[in-house]
């Protein structure tokens, strides 16, 4: 679980994010004022996720758990959602990348299978 | 014989000259013939035989915003576009006021030239004389070269009486949603469109009928190109570049934390 630590509050940015197996994806993230929220996309490989919105949860592509090798996770200090422009910036709001342990370990969170 | 380009009497040839250029300008300016008598021109080329009130209205939309304590501000101002409206009447039969200088041309016109009484001019003066009169010729090619509205709708109607005439005039503008340049008492008013019209015959006459026609002036929407850049606030945020982060992997973070931030609300 590795904290991806160079988000401004900048309203449009990309960077590319290294994964522990040497691969990377593309993180592209922008803020939407009338929504008051942010929104990202993911490129890795033929992968292509488009403009969906960044949630507090342990892992936001859960879904796609099986398709690729990591997750994606977003953090408020206050458990509310990400809101401000500043959030990022401020570090109210942390987002991180999950291995596929990490990924293993949000499941736990999400679904409890007695 | 003398030469009528000498000075000064090349100045007048060339003014002379310009006379035509200078009328044929004027006449393509406008849709009404731009000649004749102040009220010849009236609407689009129709002229009443005669012309009842005439009335101008300017009017604006003044909102009213009640405040808290209970009185009213005003801080729009709606301009509303100009209507005129007038009465005129038409009759089969007009009298109308003679026109004396035509009366005068004719009567000139119809004499006969006595030799012995006639005025002998210079050589040089006959031939100014006839470069006028050449101009003069011109001049008139090109007014009877501008048409007007009335011109071209009543080539259309078929109708026998004057009354019929004018209300097919009006129809037909109505009908066609033409635009009218107006001559008013205050001024011309252009791109007027016709809002009613009320043709009108009392019981007392067959001969004469009143018309009672209002018009609204057509203002059209046009497109304005401008750039958004620099906008403030939201618009800044939506059209702006998006930045280059660079690469990272970030520093790791204990996994625990996941579990820590959302088992806690067990």
């Amino acid at each position: 679980m590795n904290r991806i630590d160079i988000i401004t509050d900048n309203p449009k940015q990309t960077m590319e994010i290294v994964l522990e197996d040497g691969t990377s994806f593309q993180l592209d993230i922008r803020y939407v004022d009338n929504q008051s929220g942010w929104f990202y996309s993911i490129t890795y490989g033929d992968f292509e996720l488009l403009n969906r919105r960044v949630v507090n949860s342990p892992n936001m592509i859960r879904m796609f758990r099986t398709v690729i090798p990591f997750g994606l996770s977003c953090i408020v200090n206050d458990g509310q959602e990400p809101v401000f422009i500043e959030d990022f910036k401020n570090g109210r709001a942390k987002l991180y990348t999950l291995n596929e342990e990490d990924v293993a370990l949000a499941e736990t969170v999400v679904a409890r299978v007695d | 014989m003398t030469d009528i380009n000498a000075s000064p009497n090349s100045n007048i040839r060339e003014n002379i000259s310009r006379i035509p250029n200078l009328i044929e300008n004027v006449v393509n300016q406008y849709i009404v013939r731009p000649t004749g008598n102040p009220n010849i021109e009236g609407i689009s080329g129709f002229v009443f035989d005669v012309l009842g009130p005439e009335t101008v209205f300017l009017d604006s939309e003044i909102t009213d915003h009640y405040v808290e304590n209970n009185t009213t501000v005003q801080d729009h101002i709606a301009l509303k576009p100009e209507r005129f409206s007038l009465t005129g009447y038409v009759g089969e039969l007009a009298d109308l006021l003679p026109n004396s200088a035509l009366s005068v041309l004719k009567t000139v016109q119809s004499l006969s030239s006595i030799g012995g009484a006639l005025p002998t001019f210079t050589d040089q003066a006959t031939q100014i004389y006839g470069k006028v009169a050449g101009e003069l010729s011109k001049v008139g090619q090109v007014i009877n070269q501008a048409r007007n509205i009335y011109g071209i709708f009543s080539d259309k109607n078929t109708a026998s009486t004057k009354q019929q005439k004018a209300y097919l005039f009006f129809y037909q503008i109505w009908k066609s949603r033409q635009l009218c340049d107006i001559e008013t008492p205050f001024g011309i008013l252009k791109n007027m469109a016709v809002e009613s019209v009320q043709a009108r015959q009392n019981e007392g006459t067959n001969i004469i009928s009143d018309f009672s026609i209002s018009f609204k002036k057509i203002r059209k929407a046009s497109t304005i190109q401008f750039s958004l850049l620099p906008s403030p606030g939201r618009a800044q945020n939506i059209i702006s570049e998006s930045v280059n982060n660079g690469q990272t992997s970030g520093p790791e973070v204990a996994n625990t934390l996941l579990t820590q931030t959302f088992s806690s609300e067990e």
